[in-house]
């Protein structure tokens, strides 16, 4: 465990240090959330609640998928699949820990930083916004704690195995890109589940992409019962270990079939 | 004007060969190529969903109805991608090229060197992207037909030549800063973002903030004056401010090309 504590302690000094171009990031992330503000506020205009939401509801919706939704999300998919298509995983596969797991000390140091300053500032909107913000209570705030670990868990072990897709196809970015955008949409990226037309709205619930984005949030903003989050978690949670299973599974497949190609 | 018309057309088959030699990489890897069009597909599948979202809970936005807003996304977009694999690609190689000081090698050739940093390459891999945004523009066009001043047309093809300018010149602009920061491609990526205002019709936004996108930064001219226009809801007064916009952009640009020309220094040997 030591050594990848060591990985993880690295890779987040590493990450403290371009906080400037996290911060230009964010500011680039509020121009789109301040078209979807006005896009809302015009929707709601005559009308004084839809699929449940208020303005109001739809304004903190809105601002939680900004700064959770690049969050929870690393580009580990792209880096894993350029190390097998580069042959440089072969140097991880020499050395004495397992590559997973120090991957997933690299995502967490990573993405440990973004939300540290991302939380911060959902505090800073708590306070300067009590119209639309208001302290959730402790036991909300914790279970939004917990789905959001959840999420992230999902969110890394769906990526490392689309990553995988690397030992067999030549470039993941041919369609990396396109499933990066059904995931952000069935994860509520865009607009909230609820809203969704027809067989979309019960598809979106069906799969796990849910729990990436839409889940968290309607936890915070109270929209969801004790016992319904219990059992949104436990779902999240299976969802977990299937994509483990399948992990697994292609991750011995893959390195059989990997070549090493490049080195 | 003999030696002008002489230089144009030198220029003109200068890009023909550029041209030429970005669609022979393509070719190599033609897969590649067709299959970077998935994302665009899924992309505009996801906006077309949300429009759909938007509409079904209300009949117009900012006055505008839902076929409407689909035919000033095909317009935005067809924009968007012309841009984006005709120049926009090349600036952000080019502020990648003055950072590690291989800006030199453009200075060295015996070409403008503004005309082979904005257009040396196409970027064919966007053919996926064009069709897309293609088809939603003549499938939203045959919907709105019926709204459509004909009349109107040359206006309209001069404004989408106008977006093309307006785009070209503010996008050399930020770029050109590279001669100054660091790392200047926050600036154009700042502007992919707030281009995102355009894409939806300006009347859900405050005066103040559609006169800042039209004046200030013109992300307005980018798809929705021209859409606006041939959909007759906009007056002639913007083709006017379109011609002292492109003057001012081509002042500006050319004055900030020029001071970054002085100020550059190679990090080579």
């Amino acid at each position: 465990m030591k050594k990848y504590w060591t990985v993880f302690k690295t890779e987040f000094q590493k990450s403290s240090e371009y906080r400037l171009e996290f911060f230009g990031h964010m500011i680039m992330g509020l121009f789109t959330f301040a078209v979807m503000v006005f896009v809302f506020r015009a929707i709601f205009q005559g009308n004084p609640e839809i699929a449940g939401y208020t303005f109001s509801s739809v304004f903190t919706y809105l601002v939680m998928t900004k700064f959770l939704h690049p969050a929870i999300r690393w580009n580990v998919a792209r880096l894993l699949a350029d190390e097998i298509k580069e042959g440089r995983l072969s140097a991880y596969l020499l050395k004495p820990f397992g590559v997973l797991r120090y991957w997933f000390s690299l995502f967490w140091a990573d993405r440990l930083v973004d939300i540290l300053i991302r939380l911060s500032l959902i505090v800073a909107f708590l306070v300067l916004l009590p119209r639309y913000f208001s302290f959730p209570g402790f036991g909300t705030t914790l279970s939004f704690g917990l789905s959001l670990v959840l999420a992230l868990f999902l969110n890394f072990t769906f990526n490392i195995l689309l990553s995988l897709f690397a030992f067999w196809v030549t470039d993941i970015r041919l369609f990396s890109t396109a499933i990066d955008l059904a995931v952000g949409f069935f994860a509520g990226a865009l607009v909230p589940l609820d809203f969704l037309p027809g067989i979309l709205k019960p598809a979106s619930f069906f799969l796990p992409f849910q729990y990436l984005l839409y889940f968290p949030i309607r936890v915070f903003q109270g929209a969801v019962g004790p016992e319904q989050t219990w059992v949104g978690m436990l779902i999240s949670l299976g969802w977990l270990v299937a994509l483990l299973i399948l992990l697994d599974y292609f991750w011995r497949k893959g390195i059989k079939h990997y070549e090493a190609i490049g080195q | 004007m003999k030696p002008l018309v002489s230089e144009i057309r030198r220029y003109l088959r200068l890009w023909r060969l550029l041209l030429r030699l970005s669609l022979s990489e393509m070719l190599m890897f033609r897969i590649n190529g067709l299959l970077f069009g998935l994302a665009p597909i899924v992309w505009a599948a996801t906006v077309l969903i949300f429009l759909g979202v938007i509409f079904s809970k209300v009949k117009t936005l900012g006055g505008w109805s839902l076929w409407e807003t689909v035919f000033l996304l095909g317009v935005s977009e067809t924009v968007f991608v012309v841009y984006w694999a005709s120049f926009l690609i090349n600036l952000r190689n080019f502020i990648n090229e003055v950072r590690t000081g291989r800006f030199d090698q453009s200075l060295l050739k015996p070409i403008n060197s503004r005309f082979l940093v904005s257009f040396r390459t196409l970027d064919f891999t966007l053919l996926g992207s064009f069709i897309n945004s293609l088809a939603i523009f003549v499938v939203s066009l045959a919907k709105v037909s019926d709204q459509i001043h004909f009349s109107r047309l040359p206006g309209f093809l001069f404004l989408l030549a106008a977006a093309y300018a307006i785009c070209y010149l503010f996008h050399f602009i930020f770029a050109s800063l590279a001669f100054w920061v660091v790392n200047a491609r926050p600036f154009l990526d700042w502007i992919f973002e707030i281009a995102d205002f355009g894409h939806y019709p300006a009347g859900i936004y405050p005066p103040s903030l559609r006169m800042f996108f039209t004046f200030f930064i013109p992300i307005l001219f980018f798809g929705y004056f021209p859409t606006a226009f041939l959909l007759g809801r906009l007056d002639n007064l913007y083709l006017g401010i379109a011609i002292l916009l492109i003057l001012a952009l081509s002042i500006i640009s050319r004055l900030v090309w020029r001071a970054g020309l002085q100020r550059y220094q190679s990090a080579s040997s």
